[in-house]
């Protein structure tokens, strides 16, 4: 078994929105971050692959169907949610006494250990933590069991970039610990990914857009900007999706090298993750 | 079962953080019902406000978004239905022992301080309130829990308020239409008839109750997503 | 060993990597049977993709710079003396190629470029013969 999570054929029905047949795995060792604008269907397919809510499709976890090993698997994943935690109401000492009687990993030491490390207070309430303590306090209860695989979903949106430079060192301390390890991850903000992830799945209105190594994208993907002029000169296969701007057209490129050898007098730079998105969503072809 | 107790761990500290307001709220009960020479009133009055305290973890949870959390954890919708069904009915019978020890208890001490008053207490008939609150609390929890499912913690509360009160207006419109149109009954003696019985049938329906607001609160939930 | 990566580079991050760590065993600074970081701390470290190590080092290694022994991780591969010298050759022709194209460029002819060699060499007492 390579994959920590199989994700076939998922699909999930609401009255304005629809998550279409979607697949994609979450290999073991790996780092898969989930992008795409909100109500894309990122929560949606997270909430799926957590059993909260009906959907249809097979997923397996551990190389088990998610639905009839629910509790035996879960043992084994921590979660964090953006907007929903055990409890306001408890301090952090609280909150560990409660994680302990529903894991039978809890590792109580490694849990007090976190809080210290993460300089949280542990007997104040949680509901008057900040929101970057009420975050580091979130991933403290989610890892201090050792999960072999973290669903994290947006640990980083509303955090000031030093507590999120400090959030993502985390995870990777958490990867290093062992190699069969996995996190998914979803998050609108991209260039956390690009430091992190070593896959992209990118989902659009309830579809999958791609499923790729960020290496990949990084290396190959480009954005070429050029004239009107010259954009009718460029063939149709040679870009995914464009963008006409008030100077200048924008193109998506997937193959920079060979884009560059055959264009020579068009610009082309480097694409972030948040430009692949952008024009993915925004761009025509 | 583990997780079950770790549901009504987690419930019990959320209260446990207020335990301080609780207690002294429990011991000016008491003792404010005392002084009325009331005394059975006591234990009816603590258990509902046992009854209310145990449905407000429902709120917390609200407040704290906690459901979607704790189905993310080893729980199945099924395993927070059952903690909270014996976290309250749990917390309703203690509520009723602790008010029956705690009204002898306090009536005993406050002979002591001050002579001049005699508070005489009639253990059989505080027993028989004390039943009588712990089952009859029970009944309205038992339709408070599934609304709260359906329309969530405030607005079941507020229902829980309108229930009380249409439960007195009914009382007191029977009353009402007793005396006015003067039907020849004996009150006292009616009573006394039906108090033999009321206990037993106040048992029965309340266990019914239980039975149907269990079945009905697990179908709501099974239907709800997050 | 200094890895220094630029994400604005052009040159794609798994051969900015490769250069670097091939630079550092031709220089000498990582000797023979030196054991390289593992991929996922040099991943770690570098703040990049554990893929893009694993790309790089799987390069290295089939160029025969370095080897990977299961479980124990990679070192630096006993050198090939003739593949070394190749290597610096190719490194110089590399630069060679760049000035004669920028001799071309500005019509500048062999004998001046030989000046300009000779002349830089004497300064930086680079011996010629």
């Amino acid at each position: 078994m390579e994959n920590n999570i199989e994700i076939k054929n998922v699909s999930k029905k609401y009255d304005k929105f629809e998550l279409k047949n979607i697949s994609f795995n979450v290999p073991k060792g790996v780092i898969v971050g989930l992008i795409g604008e909100n109500g894309a269907g990122k929560t949606t397919t997270i909430k799926s692959i957590l059993n909260i809510i009906n959907f249809k499709g097979d997923i397996k976890i551990f190389g088990k169907d998610n639905k009839k090993y629910e509790k035996t698997i879960k043992q084994d994943i921590g979660v964090v949610l953006d907007d929903s935690f055990l409890s306001d109401y408890l301090d952090a000492k609280g909150i560990g006494k409660v994680m302990q009687s529903f894991y039978k990993n809890w590792n109580e030491k490694k849990y007090l250990e976190y809080l210290q490390k993460f300089n949280l207070p542990s007997n104040k309430m949680v509901k008057d933590f900040s929101s970057g303590m009420k975050m580091k306090l979130k991933i403290a209860a989610a890892i201090s069991h050792s999960p072999k695989l973290l669903i994290l979903d947006e640990p980083t949106s509303g955090l000031d970039p030093v507590v999120r430079n400090e959030i993502l060192d985390i995870f990777r301390e958490y990867m290093l610990e062992d190699e069969e390890r996995s996190i998914l991850m979803s998050t609108h903000i991209t260039t956390d990914l690009e430091h992190i992830s070593d896959y992209i799945v990118f989902i659009n209105k309830g579809n999958i857009v791609f499923d790729m190594p960020t290496m990949d994208l990084l290396d190959n993907y480009g954005i070429a900007k050029c004239d009107e002029k010259n954009f009718e000169k460029i063939n149709k296969d040679d870009y995914i999706k464009y963008r006409k701007e008030k100077y200048q057209y924008e193109l998506l490129i997937n193959n920079r090298k060979k884009f560059k050898s055959k264009y020579e007098n068009v610009n082309i730079d480097k694409a972030s993750i948040e430009d692949i998105m952008l024009l993915n969503i925004k761009g025509e072809k | 079962m583990n997780n079950i107790k770790a549901l009504i761990k987690k419930d019990l500290l959320n209260l446990a953080s207020y335990k301080v307001s609780i207690i002294i709220l429990f011991v000016g009960v008491c003792l404010c019902t005392l002084n009325t020479n009331v005394t059975n009133l006591a234990p009816i009055v603590i258990i509902t406000m046992i009854g209310m305290i145990s449905l407000s973890t429902f709120n917390y949870d609200e407040i704290s978004k906690a459901e979607k959390y704790l189905l993310a954890m080893p729980n199945t919708k099924g395993d927070i239905i059952k903690a909270k069904y014996i976290l309250v009915i749990g917390l309703t019978v203690l509520g009723g022992v602790v008010a029956y020890f705690l009204t002898i208890l306090l009536s005993y001490i406050m002979n002591k301080i001050n002579q001049n008053i005699a508070i005489t207490i009639d253990y059989m008939s505080l027993l028989y309130t004390t039943i009588a609150g712990i089952f009859g609390i029970g009944l309205v929890e038992s339709i408070q829990i599934p609304s709260i499912y359906k329309w969530g913690a405030e607005r079941g509360r507020i229902q829980m308020f309108i229930l009380v009160f249409i439960i007195f207006l009914i009382i007191g419109g029977v009353a009402y239409f007793i005396t006015k149109f003067g039907f020849d009954i004996d009150i006292t003696s009616a009573i006394d008839k039906i108090k033999e019985y009321a206990i037993y049938i106040l048992i029965a329906i309340t266990t019914i109750f239980y039975y149907i607001s269990y079945k009905v609160a697990y179908k709501i939930y099974k239907k709800r997503e997050y | 060993m200094n890895i220094i990566i630029s994400n604005s580079s052009s040159v794609p991050i798994y051969e900015q990597i490769k250069q670097a760590i091939k630079t550092a065993i031709l220089s000498g600074e990582l000797k023979e049977d030196e054991n390289l970081p593992s991929v996922r701390n040099l991943a770690n470290d570098l703040r990049i993709s554990f893929l893009t190590v694993k790309k790089a080092y799987d390069e290295l290694e089939e160029e025969g710079y370095i080897k990977t022994i299961q479980g124990k991780g990679s070192f630096v591969a006993p050198k090939n003396i003739e593949l070394m010298k190749e290597e610096r050759r190719r490194e110089i022709e590399k630069h060679v190629e760049e000035i004669i194209k920028i001799a071309k460029i500005y019509n500048i002819n062999k004998s001046e470029i030989d000046d300009i060699f000779n002349y830089i060499a004497s300064e930086e007492d680079f011996d010629i013969n």
